[in-house]
């Protein structure tokens, strides 16, 4: 059982939950940009979380089903169809064989995550499926998904799910899991905390950091999102000794410009680190395309803390009222 | 190396939900499952560290291992040793003298996966870093730059000064620990003839 890219779009890629362990030899955890709409289509399909999913950025993935699949899509940057039906996201899909499926662009999001009940069947480098191209590992030959890639799926443990079956043959659950990142937020506030070089800021700076509107520049991949707005501007030209950094950590380049480390972020750094975002922020930055603005909040480490607690919460919440379904 | 000895503090005695410790030139980040609180792990972390300051001098050992690896100073390999030579106002061979004629310490491995930064470089051997980096260093690639010496694992770009090449692969994902070199270790440089480079398998 496979499927077949025929076309990549702006940028897809296999991701699971990213690699642990191996950050102390130059190794970034990677995975999936918004790892919660990550784990939600695995979860509808009855996936472990941590299964690999396809990563689509923005629109433009064509997809051929060279036999017929349960599947769920979740995140946002795209509208999917097939044969000119719009495929619902956040909820279990039957397709039939030698369906196409495309997106097209939506106004909200950027990253939509394509599951397939039973999951890819991608050798593991690592301890993971995920693919982090600058060094070529793990995915399709540690490379962004090319027109041509075949990629087999496992055998699903779905057992015939009770689905409404259009004419043509797809089908789709009448129940839906809730959209956990929102992805048509104006301005969204990223929460986040003073991080451990926030001294190194002039005052005006440590203020104006968290009352500005950032734009993510256009200069902004899966490593890191370049922020254009106020320049961070540092007391002193102090030279920092590298130290390490993961997602989620906010350094400010020489001329001032603050970087958010994301997914695939180098594990070391020499700049100072500003700010790091709240975990339960990362899925929501993961969406916001370049060009998106947003603003910043200063939160204290227990309130982040419960930020994400809740996101995981609701996560369980999501998996146990599934679970019921599957055994009703 | 007393980043080293309280990692091995750390990883001898790991909470539930510990992944790893980072260590860097003077620190180590401790990176956990988020089903542990913050508090949690600062209350665990304080424990060993206030354990650690009583042992410091005395049982922790810090031997990282010894390795040798075989660099090519070739100028056919070591792409920058002609202009190296001419800045510090050295002969090649006094280069490369200097270069493999003490031991280093890994302090960190980051940048690129398997690169480690290593040191103290002898202060007659110290050079800036390009003005403008090279788009591609070729992997095995022997460099310098500041008071570091490092190796490129991967053909990518690059801004420090390349000395010279290792055959030795430094980074391989299939391969358990992936990593050639570890923080902690102790590197020597031996110089090999281009012959030898070339039959190196």
């Amino acid at each position: 059982m496979s499927i077949t890219i025929l076309k990549p779009g702006m940028m897809s890629s296999v991701q699971d939950l990213g690699r642990r362990g191996f950050q102390q030899f130059g190794v970034p955890i990677g995975g999936a940009m918004d790892r919660v709409s990550a784990s939600l289509a695995n979860i509808i399909c009855g996936n472990d979380e941590n299964e690999a999913v396809i990563e689509m950025t923005l629109h433009g993935t064509e997809i051929l089903f060279n036999e017929k699949a349960y599947c769920a899509i979740s995140g946002g940057g795209c509208k999917a169809y097939i044969d000119g039906v719009e495929l619902p996201f956040n909820r279990l899909l039957q397709v039939p064989a030698f369906s196409r499926m495309i997106t097209k662009a939506d106004n909200a999001g950027c990253r939509s995550y394509l599951a397939i009940a039973g999951g890819l069947n991608i050798k593991k480098e690592m301890g993971s499926a995920s693919t982090y191209i600058s060094s070529g590992i793990g995915g399709i030959q540690g490379r962004a998904l090319i027109t041509g890639d075949l990629i087999q799926f496992k055998d699903p443990h779905v057992d015939q799910p009770s689905l409404k079956i259009l004419p043509n043959g797809i089908g789709m659950s009448s129940w839906q899991v809730p959209q956990l990142v929102l992805t048509d937020l104006i301005l969204p506030t990223i929460h986040l905390i003073k991080g451990p070089e926030f001294d190194w800021f002039r005052p005006s700076t440590q203020v104006s950091f968290f009352n500005s509107v950032y734009t993510i520049s256009l200069r902004s991949n899966r490593m890191g999102y370049r922020l254009e707005g106020q320049p961070c501007e540092t007391l002193e030209k102090k030279e920092m000794v590298s130290t390490a950094v993961t997602r989620g950590i906010v350094q400010v380049t020489n001329e001032g410009d603050p970087i958010i480390l994301m997914a695939d972020a180098q594990t070391t750094g020499g700049y100072p680190r500003i700010a790091r975002i709240c975990s339960a922020d990362l899925p929501v930055l993961a969406q916001c395309r370049p060009g998106t603005k947003i603003q910043f909040r200063e939160i204290g480490e227990e309130e982040s803390e419960m930020r994400y607690n809740r996101v995981v919460e609701a996560m369980k919440r999501v998996k146990v009222a599934l679970n019921n379904r599957h055994e009703e | 190396m007393r980043v080293i000895a309280l990692l091995h503090a750390i990883e001898s005695s790991p909470i539930m939900g510990f992944i790893e410790a980072v260590p860097a030139y003077s620190s180590l980040t401790v990176y956990f499952s988020d089903h542990v609180s913050g508090a949690a792990v600062r209350s665990w972390l304080t424990d060993i560290s206030a354990q650690f300051s009583n042992t410091i001098d005395s049982s922790i050992t810090t031997d990282g291992k010894q390795v040798i690896i075989p660099v090519c100073y070739d100028p056919s390999l070591g792409l920058d040793l002609p202009w190296v030579a001419a800045h510090l106002n050295l002969s090649i061979e006094a280069i490369i003298h200097l270069h493999s004629s003490i031991q280093y310490r890994v302090y960190m491995i980051g940048f690129i996966p398997g690169f480690p930064y290593m040191g103290i470089l002898p202060t007659a051997l110290e050079v800036p870093r390009k003005q403008t980096p090279s788009m591609k260093i070729p992997a095995g690639s022997v460099a310098i730059a500041g008071k570091q010496t490092g190796i490129y694992p991967a053909e990518v770009p690059g801004g420090w000064q390349v000395i010279g090449r290792t055959p030795l692969k430094m980074f391989d994902p299939c391969k358990s620990p992936c990593s050639f070199l570890n923080a902690g270790d102790l590197v020597q440089f031996k110089p090999i003839t281009l012959e030898a480079f070339n039959q190196y398998t």
